[in-house]
């Protein structure tokens, strides 16, 4: 028996093993049945990760290789492999990006192969994520994609570097070297891109609506479409695709 | 005495912990909760703190009885080779008498006198039990009393000495894992782990490892001391065994091997006061309670009996009780709670439902007993784990999965019960204004009926509800 005082004073008594199993548990707030609240865990342990994870001195240091990209993705994608989390997450991460970036010294490089290894890393096929309140852009940001990525903002070099396939729309402007190295897929730019757009592209296809400061040389295929009122400066090249407002306008070597 | 700096009881741990790995047993990195870190010496580390029964499983040779003298005695500090000469080996022909203690015949025959002289592996820090389940039944019996609750009878004699944690080992064969044990010794396990292999790399350091246990958590002089108080006066000896902390572990640092001291008794109650005080998020209790409930609720049989058949009631068809014969005890609910309370204080975390999703399947998978439609619905899956385990963690994520779907409901119920039971002037409301302030009415309560609903937690959860706010007796804070 449990005896338990009322709030007129007077003692009350409730059958023995149904001691009041309400009072032990922190105040729930009433939700639409359909919110799942415990979808939490996934982004404290994602944040989690993300504390404990250091860019190696080298890839800091000197800059970007793709010997360093691959040796840090590996390693993000082994942290990360006992997660289990959703697009949703990843978004949701990706907002809480704002409040992780003071201190970090390497921060658009970190948050860039952070995002595109958890995104490569999860099950779902649809991402979208928030880049328009960083002060300092991601960089690399779809590194090595796979899926179907939306970008709200805008990104520093590097977007889709070594992309494999998907589609990765960047809704704002992108940083120089966008889409080097791509291998395939589709890369959309909304906004503005910096020169060497597509360098060293190897297949896929980059459409940009904005202006284009260059296109980057030593393609060796691929397409670039030009829908924006843009005269970029167009570098060397082997091979690859060129075409303006839908009409071809260079095929293989440049000017 | 100690020139070493004070360290801070849970760096200590993790101190305590690389020394072991480094030197004397070479456990495996794994990841929990996205933090890589040795696993089965953590969670034995946990079971030494909460004096908890920790059962190692694996194929003989792999270390199971080593490991745990070593971590016996790292933490406790009393010499590796009194718990190997003291530790409880398993026998079918070893009785109470060469396990808890035998009369002290000459007295008897001289004198008539009953005394008993007690055998000294009950008077450990640790009970290191090989091989548990080939003891007798009867000698499982005695000891069952003795690690249950620190007390231990020989006929009319009865000495305590208690609590203590206890690492048991058991090569794991026969029905379900447990060859033979006694249900009731058997749901006094908290918690299993494996021993086994994970890599081909280390096996040049076995030698060195085995040298290291020799010369740092060894000292034969002091066991040879201890070992002849024991066989002429009990008390002396558990005198000299609680004064014997004095092997330490020793750990490298920058070239150097310094020594670690074990966990102190100061140290021990901080790190309980720690435990227990971490805080707990109500997915953790409520996700506890919802596999408590999916296992025990039986719409067939009303509760979960190992002794009824398995139910193909349609309702008990979609809910994890079907997959295995045994509950989940109040026992094993203790014991997952405490645990993952632990785990969360070792990693610096608060108490989630992660942790509580951890631990449960190394608690229950012993237990369990599951079913053959079960065990053959995971027959084909891949995995590294042992088979119990693989299965308690599968059972635990389709609980997982069941929780995601349903909970919400049952938290919208827990926030009304919550504001009605906060509201002062409850009685002096009509049903229209109970209803507009969102507060639950009357009417509510009689028409909430446990039988509508699905999850076995939310009809435990309307049955709470109603006889907390039964009648007009209702509303008690």
């Amino acid at each position: 028996m449990v005896i338990l005082r009322r709030r007129d004073g007077a003692e009350g008594i409730i059958p023995g093993n149904m001691r009041n199993p309400f009072t032990g548990l922190k105040p729930e707030m009433a939700q639409s049945e359909r919110t799942q609240q415990i979808s939490e865990t996934a982004l404290v342990r994602i944040t989690r990760v993300w504390k404990a994870f250091t860019l190696p001195g080298l890839i800091s240091m000197i800059g970007v290789s793709k010997e360093g990209c691959d040796e840090v993705t590996q390693e993000l994608m082994s942290r990360m492999k006992n997660i289990e989390y959703t697009a949703k997450d990843v978004e949701e991460f990706s907002k809480r990006l704002v409040t992780l970036q003071e201190g970090e010294e390497n921060f658009p490089l970190k948050a860039g192969l952070f995002l595109s290894a958890l995104i490569n890393n999860a099950k779902d096929e649809d991402f979208v994520v928030h880049t328009a309140q960083l002060k300092r852009k991601p960089t690399c940001l779809g590194y090595l994609n796979t899926k179907n990525v939306v970008v709200e903002g805008g990104l520093a070099w590097g977007a889709a570097y070594r992309m494999i396939t998907g589609t990765f729309e960047v809704k704002g402007n992108i940083g120089k070297a966008g889409g080097r190295n791509m291998d395939c897929g589709e890369l959309i730019i909304r906004g503005n891109a910096q020169k060497e757009l597509g360098k060293q592209m190897k297949g896929g296809k980059i459409s940009t609506y904005g202006k284009v400061v260059s296109v980057g040389g030593d393609r060796k295929g691929g397409e670039i479409h030009l829908e924006g009122e843009t005269e970029p400066y167009i570098e060397a090249t082997r091979d690859g695709k060129i075409y303006k407002k839908g009409e071809l306008f260079q095929d293989g070597h440049g000017r | 005495m100690c020139a070493h700096k004070q360290l801070e009881p849970r760096e200590k741990m993790f101190k305590l912990l690389t020394a072991v790995r480094q030197r004397y047993h070479d456990a495996p990195l794994e990841d929990v909760l996205g933090r890589t870190i040795p696993k089965n010496l953590v969670f034995m580390a946990l079971s030494y703190i909460l004096k908890r029964n920790h059962v190692l499983v694996g194929e003989p040779g792999w270390g199971k009885s080593t490991v745990s003298k070593i971590m016996a005695s790292a933490m406790s500090g009393l010499p590796y080779d009194i718990y190997d000469a003291l530790e409880m080996r398993g026998h079918p022909g070893k009785y109470e008498e060469k396990v808890v203690g035998r009369f002290d015949y000459g007295k008897l025959g001289k004198e008539g006198v009953e005394r008993t002289i007690w055998q000294g592996g009950i008077a450990l820090p640790v009970l290191v039990i090989d091989e548990i389940n080939r003891f007798s039944l009867d000698a499982q019996e005695a000891i069952l009393q003795g690690k249950d609750t620190g007390r231990w009878n020989y006929n009319n004699s009865s000495l305590y000495l208690g609590k203590k944690p206890t690492f048991s080992t058991m090569n794991q064969k026969g029905e379900n894992g447990h060859n033979g044990m006694l249900p009731a010794l058997l749901d006094r396990q908290d918690l299993i782990t494996e021993e086994r292999y994970y890599t081909n790399m280390n096996h040049e350091t076995y030698n060195l490892m085995k040298t290291a246990v020799e010369q740092d958590l060894c000292s034969p002089e002091h066991t040879k001391k201890v070992l002849e108080a024991l066989s002429k006066d009990f008390n002396e000896f558990t005198r000299l065994i609680s004064s014997s902390r004095i092997v330490r572990a020793r750990i490298e640092v920058e070239g150097r091997y310094e020594p670690v001291e074990p966990i102190s008794d100061d140290e021990y109650r901080h790190i309980i006061t720690e435990i227990d005080g971490v805080d707990v998020s109500n997915d953790a209790k409520l996700f506890l309670q919802a596999f408590m409930a999916e296992i025990n609720y039986s719409n067939r049989y009303g509760c979960k009996r190992e002794t009824d058949p398995i139910s193909d009631d349609t309702h008990d068809r979609n809910y994890a009780g079907v997959s295995v014969h045994s509950s989940f005890s109040p026992r094993s609910v203790m014991a997952a709670e405490q645990y993952s309370k632990g785990l969360a204080w070792f990693l610096g975390d608060t108490l989630a439902l992660d942790h509580v999703r951890t631990m449960i399947p190394y608690v229950f998978a012993l237990k369990a007993g599951f079913t053959d439609d079960y065990r053959n619905a995971h027959g084909a899956d891949e995995r590294t784990d042992l088979e119990i385990l693989h299965l308690a963690k599968k059972l635990v994520a389709d609980v997982y999965d069941r929780y995601a779907k349903s909970i919400q409901p049952v938290k919208n119920l827990i926030a009304k019960i919550q504001k009605t039971m906060a509201e002062p002037e409850y009685e002096l409301l009509t049903e229209g204004q109970r209803k507009s302030r969102e507060l639950l009415t009357k009417k509510e309560i009689d028409d909430m009926k446990p039988e509508d609903h699905d999850h076995p937690l939310m009809k435990d959860f309307i049955m709470a509800m109603k006889s907390i706010f039964k009648g007009e007796k209702a509303f008690y804070e």
